[in-house]
């Protein structure tokens, strides 16, 4: 695995802002994908924006709908009360 | 696949995909944080005893994932396997342990005592 700058986002307009300002900048999640492939020096992105800060909200709206945060985990979701009885498929 | 299970804040998650710098500030704990100066962990114990390894090269990850499955049940998060979504009370029968380990291989293929192992020590886990 080559060196790699590593940065943290505390939103969406951060996130997006750090990656155009570096460039080759690759988002940084659950690394399933990403981190195997830069063991392997496969993906060697010189700058990571970790973006596990962003939101985890699983939030039940009146309208019957859920809304998900981009970060929330297929854990999280299998868990949450309004998923397994409005959604149950997802979970 | 999880050979290498550890546990941030009592969650499992694959030590192989994380960075470390990922985890600054957090607690992490591996299998060696599991005893005490004076006695293994009961789980660590029930291994030996029902012979739940054989090369040992899986064990860590199998210990650790065990008792962060142990504390998902505990929390309520359901399987594949959980009968009914809608019903709280989840509990670790054989099914539901099988299916929330199958993320631990184990080519030695000591799984059958890696369960019994779990059944004896967490058995009771239950919401």
């Amino acid at each position: 695995m080559m060196p790699f700058n590593y940065l943290r986002a505390s939103d969406a307009a951060d996130a997006i802002q750090l990656a155009k300002a570096h460039a080759g900048a690759k988002y940084l999640g659950g690394g399933t994908n990403l981190v195997d492939l830069m063991r392997e020096t496969i993906e060697e992105p010189h700058t990571l924006v970790d973006v596990t800060a962003l939101s985890k909200e699983i939030t039940a709206r009146d309208d019957g709908s859920i809304l998900i945060g981009a970060e929330a985990t297929n854990t999280a979701l299998a868990a949450d009360w309004a998923i397994r009885t409005r959604f149950p498929l997802l979970s | 696949m999880r050979a290498c299970t550890v546990l941030v804040d009592g969650v499992r998650i694959n030590s192989c995909l994380a960075l470390a710098v990922q985890y600054e500030g957090r607690p992490i704990t591996t299998v060696e944080g599991l005893s005490s100066d004076t006695a293994l962990h009961p789980l660590q114990q029930a291994f030996i005893e029902q012979d739940g390894f054989q090369c040992g090269y899986c064990t860590p990850g199998q210990i650790c994932s065990a008792i962060g499955m142990a504390n998902e049940i505990e929390q309520g998060v359901p399987s594949v396997v959980s009968p009914d979504l809608t019903e709280e009370h989840l509990s670790l029968t054989r099914d539901e342990l099988r299916e929330r380990m199958s993320g631990n291989l184990c080519r030695c293929g000591a799984y059958n005592g890696i369960a019994r192992a779990i059944e004896t020590t967490l058995g009771e886990a239950s919401t």
